[in-house]
């Protein structure tokens, strides 16, 4: 996740991920899944190691810029992720609206428009626990493209989607990367499955300790 | 016996010590513009809506049946001393500078201070904290700012509303029973002519701060707490005996500031 960019190295884990950059990473369980998202957006420090960010060490950043980085990353949690005093819709908008103070009418707009590109209803006015699986889905897929990204992080994204709205997110994405946002995608699934909706993707593994690259997309 | 006291003394002063940091970062955080963002925002007014707006019915009922039993008492008591000059004084004294500020602040300890530590607790067991600081929402300044801020700002506005109906309730109650030297004007005058640039700060400091503080105490009992469900209700009963404990000593603490 650097802003200068040499090629994608293999040595235990170590990698860079330049804008346009597109990894998928296999893990086993989601509780890797969502650590390894966690270390990217510098909430674990790792035992051993630094993580940047667009050329900073997270460590080494003030709280207030460590945030305002943070909302730069879009993320789909493996497990949902949802504030549940809050509607869907605003679970979506909360960020927007924290850090980009966006009016509710410019992001009803903006939701409208990610939504119809995807295929799907809007996010509902609902709470997350009053809503069904599917819609939490695909106002995941919502949350993680609203705004400006320059990093995704992606955990398990294509889970509950139809394959409609999933090639139609992946395209979404494919967008974003062409405009230099760079996308980790976690997976425990078929990474195959994913690399076929993604143009170049690398493909590494994480099994325990484990580092292992099956593909430089590169 | 010594260790447990001594135990005791340093969990209390880490309490203390945690607390005064809670509160400068929240402070410094509040001092700049950029902090307000529209979600925080919305969350202020949330709290100002749920702390102040919703406990009116309440402050209304307490706040006649102060003005019925205590206005009342005090003017027949100064009635037989005849010294009934003094009903501006003394009340001032009793309502204005101790009872309003502390009812209030007991009042919304018990209604909001629970509802907010417990609140926070349940989001922290479902990791609901860890997905706000993912997208990049500071902890203090979208749970911890505006909940402590709405805090002071309605128990600052509820101690008003209090007074005022207490106050009212009182002197309606006094004419009513024909009380010998009470009328609106000499009563209101009274009161008014008692109230002095210290009081007025002393009130501004107990309900301000004891709300700010009743905000911060509760939230850090709810976020501070481990990943059990049952660390729900211990960060409610955490949230408001602290809070109690610090409005009590913040009150007598104001008190003597200001008028010892």
């Amino acid at each position: 996740m650097a802003d200068d960019c040499p090629p994608a190295t293999s040595s235990p884990i170590e990698f860079k991920l330049c804008p346009g950059d597109t990894m998928i990473i296999k893990v086993k369980g989601l509780e890797t899944m969502e650590a390894l998202g966690d270390i990217f957006e510098g909430l674990i420090e790792p035992a051993q190691g630094v993580v940047k960010f667009l050329g900073s060490p997270w460590s080494e950043l003030p709280r207030s810029r460590r945030a305002a980085l943070r909302g730069s990353i879009g993320r789909i949690f493996a497990r949902g992720g949802w504030i549940s005093n809050l509607s869907v819709f605003q679970n979506v908008a909360l960020a927007s609206r924290h850090h980009h103070n966006a009016t509710r009418s410019a992001l009803r707009d903006e939701i409208g428009r990610i939504s119809d590109a995807l295929g799907i209803d809007p996010p509902p006015h609902l709470s997350p626990e009053q809503t069904p699986e599917k819609r939490l889905c695909e106002a995941a897929c919502v949350r993680a493209l609203l705004g400006s990204r320059s990093l995704f992080i992606l955990e398990r994204a294509l889970a509950g989607l139809e394959d409609k709205t999933a090639s139609n997110f992946a395209a979404e994405v494919e967008k974003r990367r062409a405009e230099g946002a760079a996308v980790a995608w976690i997976t425990d699934g078929d990474a195959t499955r994913i690399a076929s909706l993604l143009r170049k993707p690398m493909i590494a593994s994480l099994e325990g300790s484990a580092w292992r690259w099956m593909e430089d997309g590169r | 016996m010594l260790g447990f006291l001594g135990s005791h003394i340093v969990r209390l002063w880490l309490n203390c010590r945690d607390t005064a940091a809670i509160s400068t970062a929240v402070l410094t955080a509040g001092c700049k513009p950029s902090s307000w963002s529209r979600a925080v925002r919305d969350v202020l007014g949330k709290q100002i809506y749920f702390t102040g707006v919703d406990a009116l019915g309440l402050i209304i009922v307490i706040g006649l049946a102060t003005g019925l039993s205590v206005v009342a008492q005090v003017q027949a008591w100064l009635l037989q001393i005849g010294q009934s000059e003094l009903i501006g004084s003394v009340l001032v004294a009793l309502l204005i500078r101790e009872a309003g500020p502390l009812i209030v602040n007991f009042i919304v300890i018990g209604r909001s201070g629970t509802a907010m530590a417990t609140e926070l607790a349940a989001m922290n067991i479902r990791n609901e904290v860890r997905s706000l600081e993912a997208q990049g929402v500071d902890s203090l300044v979208y749970l911890v700012m505006p909940r402590a801020v709405g805090c002071a700002l309605s128990v600052f506005g509820l101690a008003i509303f209090f007074n005022a109906v207490s106050l009212t309730t009182g002197l309606f109650m006094a004419v009513s029973r024909g009380a010998v030297g009470t009328d609106i004007v000499s009563f209101g005058t009274s009161v008014l002519a008692n109230i002095s640039a210290t009081d007025i700060a002393n009130l501004l400091l107990k309900t301000l701060l004891g709300g700010f503080l009743t905000g911060i105490i509760c939230c850090r009992a709810g976020l501070s707490g481990g990943g059990k469900i049952t660390d729900i209700p211990r960060a409610g009963t955490s949230g408001v005996v602290s809070s109690l404990a610090a409005l009590i000593v913040l009150s007598a603490l104001i008190s003597i500031a200001t008028y010892a």
